[in-house]
């Protein structure tokens, strides 16, 4: 194969690897948090795409506008699934917290499909379909727009936690609960914008992949199950390890696709997921924070 | 009375029901129903032990219920083996597979193994679909023999009705048994305080693979049992929704509750029957149901019957 | 076995926690037919260290040997196992059992029927449930609750519930019993009953007890030996006359209420 498809495997890996990093942050940011991982998350990432979707065809906005109000409409989603139903549930066990967010995520996904059924649908690229082409490889120019996104989402969002007193405020809870509540942060504030800001994320994400992958109700949790390998990858509470867990996923994937076999692209995300819980569940950089029974 | 006796007369009762049903209901479509809800409560009992007693969720049960049906069905039909032994082979390799995941895993927390689970299934689902010339792919294996066992062929659907309950029966039975005992109450203990299970003895990352392997066994035989009864598979059976469906029945019926997994199996199969526009409300309602008990009713119908029944006796010795 | 042995002997442990030094050094030794004291102020290292002995955590240095062999190594299940059963601080009953069953669970490490004998409830699973039922009623008559074992465990109250766990223990016939400020929350009278019930375990039981409290009183009241912790160090140990009167030992606790 020539070099030029090589670097064609690798961007579109990179591309949709964005997309995992996005979703692994969400779980990231979520789980750090609370210590839950929100079954969820792959949802927040469809509703993104569909719900912009549905403006545009719907209600006939424009590109940029269905996309923003898409991401509005998901956030609130997430801080309500989090205050309807994960509140409610949050002290008790473990397992019912996780049949908790399993059950939202079932719900989205079955009202996304009563309402819009079984199609796919996509919008146009922001800046047009015509790819650009230099040394023989072909780049769409959305992907150059999900890459600009993401990295300034990443940007965003570190500025958010190391500098802002909010952000900062976040952090404390993931590292500490109790003592984060006695000096004064409202824990439940900092769980609620948790589950809005990863939501935030993963719309996000799954609006500016949508003109390239398409959407469907069921995008989900192929996507869910992808960016939480991805922060295994990383090591589970790590955000730049979801983020480069997210990339490295994308782009092992491509290659996967491209050289070995297409059909099976689906499953490489979860061999890889099942080898490294069996060889190394602190993530590739070993900088996770999970407990051992 | 105890509660050995109790349960032997709650499954003696459960016969008899199952038994005398075919004589009011012989619409041999209602019978058919009932088989499939036989077939399923087996998972379900299953998964409840998973659940309910080790605090496990499991997201990829219908992948065990299909590697089981699949392998049966290739082995008799393609390779001709007897019935029998298609049928242990592939429960075994249910079992055997559901072991080698379980291994790293459950060691880990709660969610790696629903995560864990989830990849799994849609893994096995894209593979029934992809090795079309094994498995048929899409559109399914066709010719699986019906199911015979010492040379009586279950032609009928009121003869394969009463196996699959009989069997349904008798999974109950041994369910029972194992949760009293002492490996039910470790069982317990796991799902409540690990640290104090451990320190009382009991090897936590063992008995949760222990009855991770048992429900993929359980799942395994109401798999075979399936596809000698239909004939046929296809991947669309064994696929995330159907696992999502198993989880909703456990939770429906009550956690840690042999029976309510029973309940919650047969509510569940049956339902769609008298919705006919269930298929657009399916995955919308399991979430919903999946949702409103864990909050409201953790306990399932189940529990809460028994919670009722608690409650009314109390009363009345007040008086 | 015999009195003044010694059943626990753990040496040189260090743990820290990030950059807390929770245990530094720490040499620990408790003997059969004694009560084994280990007081300090909050935040010393004590519930770390019964930690450390009842294997939830590991040590970073140092060793831990029971009954000679060392078991610095071992997971907490197989030290239970071998009888080193513990109680513990925030009470860890199950509550989704009743008060008997809960006991019943203790019993695990002695019933050895299998999983065939459970299935097919043959003569050795009955023989096993007898033996654990009576074991069972046995602990709960010990320490008083036998009239309440169809209750469900989180419907005992508070003070009923410290004794269920120690019941839970006791039925586990444990060769090194450590107690995790087993008297927390208690008030007076219950507390009394409790130091009687302890004296009971290792006067008629001859279990080896490790104590970890605050209540002083029931600490000298109790206890054979004492070892005080103060900052993950020991500071002192000996006879509770002795360390009552110690100078540092006052000092730990004066320091920790002008604070």
């Amino acid at each position: 194969m020539e070099l030029a498809s090589y670097f064609q495997l690798l961007l579109s890996g990179i591309t949709v690897g964005s997309i995992y990093g996005l979703t692994a942050l969400g779980f990231t940011i979520i789980f750090n948090t609370t210590g839950i991982i929100n079954f969820a998350q792959g949802e927040f990432v469809m509703l993104g795409g569909m719900l912009a979707v549905f403006a545009l065809k719907g209600f006939k906005l424009g590109v940029l506008p269905s996309i923003f109000i898409s991401v509005v409409v998901t956030t609130i989603i997430g801080a309500a699934i989090e205050r309807i139903t994960i509140r409610p549930v949050r002290g008790g066990a473990v397992l019912n917290l996780i049949i908790a967010t399993i059950g939202v995520s079932i719900f989205i996904r079955g009202v996304i499909m009563f309402v819009f059924g079984k199609d796919t649908y996509g919008f146009p690229q922001f800046t047009g379909d015509i790819p650009l082409t230099f040394w023989g490889v072909a780049i769409m120019p959305q992907s150059l727009w999900v890459i600009a996104v993401t990295v300034l989402l990443l940007l965003w969002l570190f500025f958010f936690f190391k500098k802002t007193i909010f952000g900062k405020a976040m952090l404390a809870c993931s590292h500490d609960r109790k003592a984060s509540y006695l000096v004064g942060i409202s824990v439940n504030k900092m769980v609620l914008a948790s589950f809005a800001i990863s939501a935030l994320v993963g719309a996000i994400g799954g609006a500016i992949l949508t003109p390239i992958t398409l959407t469907s109700y069921d995008v989900g949790i192929m996507l869910g199950l992808k960016g939480f390998s991805a922060c295994i990858i990383g090591g589970l509470g790590n955000p730049f390890g979801a983020a480069f867990g997210g990339i490295i996923l994308g782009i092992l994937e491509s290659f996967g696709a491209g050289l070995i076999s297409s059909a099976y692209k689906d499953a490489f995300a979860f061999f890889i997921l099942l080898v490294l819980l069996f060889f190394r569940p602190t993530g590739l950089l070993g900088l996770s924070k999970i407990e051992r029974v | 009375m105890s509660g050995f006796k109790k349960d032997g007369l709650s499954v003696f009762c459960f016969v008899l029901l199952l038994l005398a049903v075919p004589f009011f209901l012989t619409n041999v479509y209602y019978i058919n129903t009932l088989t499939l809800s036989a077939i399923h409560a087996i998972i379900a009992v299953g998964l409840n032990l998973l659940m309910g007693y080790a605090g496990q969720v499991s997201l990829g049960h219908a992948a065990f219920y299909g590697i089981a049906a699949y392998t049966s069905a290739i082995l008799t039909t393609t390779y001709g083996l007897p019935i029998p032994l298609g049928m242990v082979i592939g429960i075994l390799l249910s079992g055997f597979i559901a072991y080698i995941i379980g291994i790293p895993t459950l060691k880990l927390k709660g969610h790696y193994l629903a995560m864990a689970t989830l990849g799994f299934g849609v893994i096995v689902y894209i593979f029934f679909n992809e090795t079309i010339e094994l498995t048929g792919g899409p559109s399914g294996f066709r010719g699986v023999p019906r199911l015979a066992l010492f040379g009586f062929t279950f032609e009928s659907d009121l003869s394969y009705y009463y196996l699959t309950s009989l069997t349904l029966a008798f999974i109950i039975v041994l369910s029972l048994n194992l949760i009293n005992s002492r490996i039910g109450r470790a069982l317990k203990a796991i799902h409540t305080s690990e640290t104090a299970a451990q320190v009382f003895g009991i090897p936590i990352a063992k008995y949760k693979l222990f009855v991770f392997v048992i429900s993929a066994l359980y799942a395994g035989l109401a798999g075979v049992l399936y596809v000698h009864n239909l004939s046929f598979v296809a991947p669309s059976s064994f696929g995330f929704n159907f696992s999502v469906e198993l989880v909703t029945m456990v939770v429906l019926g009550g956690m840690a509750r042999i029976w309510g997994s029973v309940i919650g199996a047969f509510f569940l199969t049956i339902l769609p029957e008298f919705l006919r526009f269930f298929e657009n409300i399916e995955i919308m309602l399991y979430g919903a149901i999946l949702i409103v008990f864990i909050i409201f009713m953790p306990e399932g119908i189940a529990g809460s019957i028994v919670k009722i029944f608690a409650a009314w006796r109390a009363r009345k010795s007040d008086v | 076995m015999f009195r003044g042995y010694t059943v626990l002997k753990c040496e040189g442990i260090r743990v820290s926690f990030g950059g807390i030094h929770a245990l530094r050094d720490v040499n620990f030794t408790a003997e059969y037919g004694n009560i084994t004291a280990l007081i300090g102020p909050n935040g010393a290292g004590k519930t770390t260290l019964l930690n450390v002995i009842s294997g939830l955590i590991s040590p970073d240095n140092g060793h831990v040997y029971f009954l000679g062999d060392d078991i610095t190594d071992l997971p907490t299940y197989l030290r239970g196992q071998m009888g080193i059963v513990r109680t513990f601080q925030n009470l860890e009953i199950f509550h989704n059992m009743t008060v008997l069953e809960n006991v019943l669970t203790g019993c695990h490490r002695h019933v050895k029927y299998t999983l065939l004998d459970s299935l097919l409830k043959t003569p050795d699973y009955w023989e096993g449930e007898r033996f654990c039922l009576e074991y069972a009623r046995n602990a709960l008559e010990f320490v008083g609750l036998l009239d309440k074992r169809d209750m469900p465990a989180q419907d005992l109250p508070f003070g009923s519930q410290r004794l269920l766990e120690l019941a839970r223990a006791l039925v586990a016939e444990p060769t090194l019993l450590l107690l995790d400020e087993p008297a927390a929350g208690l008030n007076l009278s219950e507390t009394e009953n409790l130091g009687k019930i302890i004296h009971r375990i290792r006067d008629e039981k001859k279990i080896p007890i490790v104590l970890v409290e605050h209540d002083m009183g029931l600490v000298m009241r109790l206890s054979d030996r004492v070892y005080v912790l103060n900052f993950g160090e020991v500071i002192a140990q000996g006879e509770p006359k002795e360390v009552q009167n110690n100078p540092e030992v006052i000092a730990a606790y004066l320091g920790e209420e002008g604070t």
